[in-house]
């Protein structure tokens, strides 16, 4: 489960990440530009396992957005 | 862009209709009964494209702040490839370096990734309502798009035209071929072209020194520089084979976008365009 959220994350980083950035009209998703919320589910997942890391992750996502700090 | 909604499916009061296909139904058939009432022609053609701006206006503030910040990164870029440079290894003290730059040059990153997922949805519910409505038999527009309206007001009497300046709104490039001729190919070749200018306004090719990164984004970045070529021959290829509504309403979308990007880059964006078209 661990690998496979992984690459599906890494899928999603190389082609749809960019696919998307192209449908939209915009050049970078991220305000916090050193991890991208990708990235930083990715590497949650290694240090936590993949419940808690998918759940890290998804907090952040929903985290990230201009009415949150 | 998988399956489209089959017909007595639209009707259903299921929680993708509900949320997603009706709304946009709705405004359609609100824009398309003003045009049709101030006697435009071709009044279903143009509802589209007023439906598609209306989206993107109201998606606008979503997107604005992202483009000032990524515009205003662009600018800082250089400096920021010495910085990591210079910084090889000692990631924290590289992120306060950063943060620093970003706050001498008041960028205030402050969308984030939440306001650009919202709109997936949204453009994936535009097409299905379109694909659908632009392939509906003459007989069953008015008895379908009546059970889905919300107020009598915009219940239609009579049938629309499907036309838009003569080429037929549900049909594809591919079925015209033969009827029209050639000059159908324009529909996929504009529809690409549009494409790879906004795709270049969005990723200029890089200048200056590369930042080195680890393997796998030096793989995402050159996927990203090929994208900008590959996309707008794909989307080309998906217009051949795509009912004109579509199209329609794509190229809305795109020029919609490549107009947010001039606004955000300025003259900038043409001379970038002028450079490409040099080589």
């Amino acid at each position: 489960m661990r690998s496979g959220s992984i690459l599906f994350i890494s899928i999603y980083q190389i082609f749809f990440s960019t696919l998307l950035k192209n449908i939209l009209g915009v050049s970078s998703f991220c305000r916090n530009t050193s991890l991208s919320c990708s990235e930083y589910t990715k590497k949650s997942i290694l240090k936590y396992g993949f419940f808690k890391g998918s759940y890290l992750g998804i907090k952040r996502v929903i985290g990230c957005n201009p009415f949150i700090r | 862009m998988a399956a489209t909604l089959s017909l007595d499916k639209m009707t259903d009061p299921s929680i993708f209709n509900i949320l997603l296909a009706w709304p946009f139904l709705n405004i359609l058939v609100f824009c398309y009964q003003i045009l049709s009432f101030i006697g435009l022609p071709y009044a279903l053609g143009f509802s589209i494209i007023m439906l598609t701006i209306i989206i993107r206006l109201v998606l606008y503030p979503l997107t604005a702040q992202q483009l000032k910040a990524s515009k205003k990164m662009q600018d800082v870029g250089p400096k920021l490839s010495r910085l990591k440079e210079r910084h090889k290894g000692d990631s924290k003290t590289l992120q306060q370096e950063t943060m620093k730059l970003y706050k001498e040059h008041g960028i205030n990153p402050a969308s984030g990734c939440l306001p650009i997922l919202v709109q997936i949805p949204i453009i994936w519910g535009l097409y299905n309502v379109l694909s659908t409505i632009v392939k509906l038999k003459p007989n069953e527009i008015v008895e379908q798009i009546n059970k889905i309206v919300y107020f009598d007001q915009l219940r239609l009497t009579s049938s629309w035209d499907t036309t838009f300046f003569g080429l037929p709104l549900g049909k594809t490039p591919s079925d015209l071929l033969s009827s029209v001729g050639l000059l159908i190919i324009l529909i996929p070749l504009i529809t690409g072209l549009l494409q790879f200018v906004q795709s270049k306004m969005l990723f200029p090719s890089q200048k200056g020194p590369k930042t080195s990164g680890k393997k796998e984004s030096d793989f995402a970045q050159i996927f990203q520089t090929q994208t900008t070529y590959i996309f707008p021959i794909m989307i080309g290829f998906l217009s051949y084979t795509f009912p004109l509504g579509l199209s329609l309403y794509w190229n809305t979308f795109t020029v919609f976008g490549i107009i947010q990007q001039y606004k955000m880059q300025g003259p900038q964006a043409i001379q970038n365009l002028k450079d490409i078209l040099k080589r």
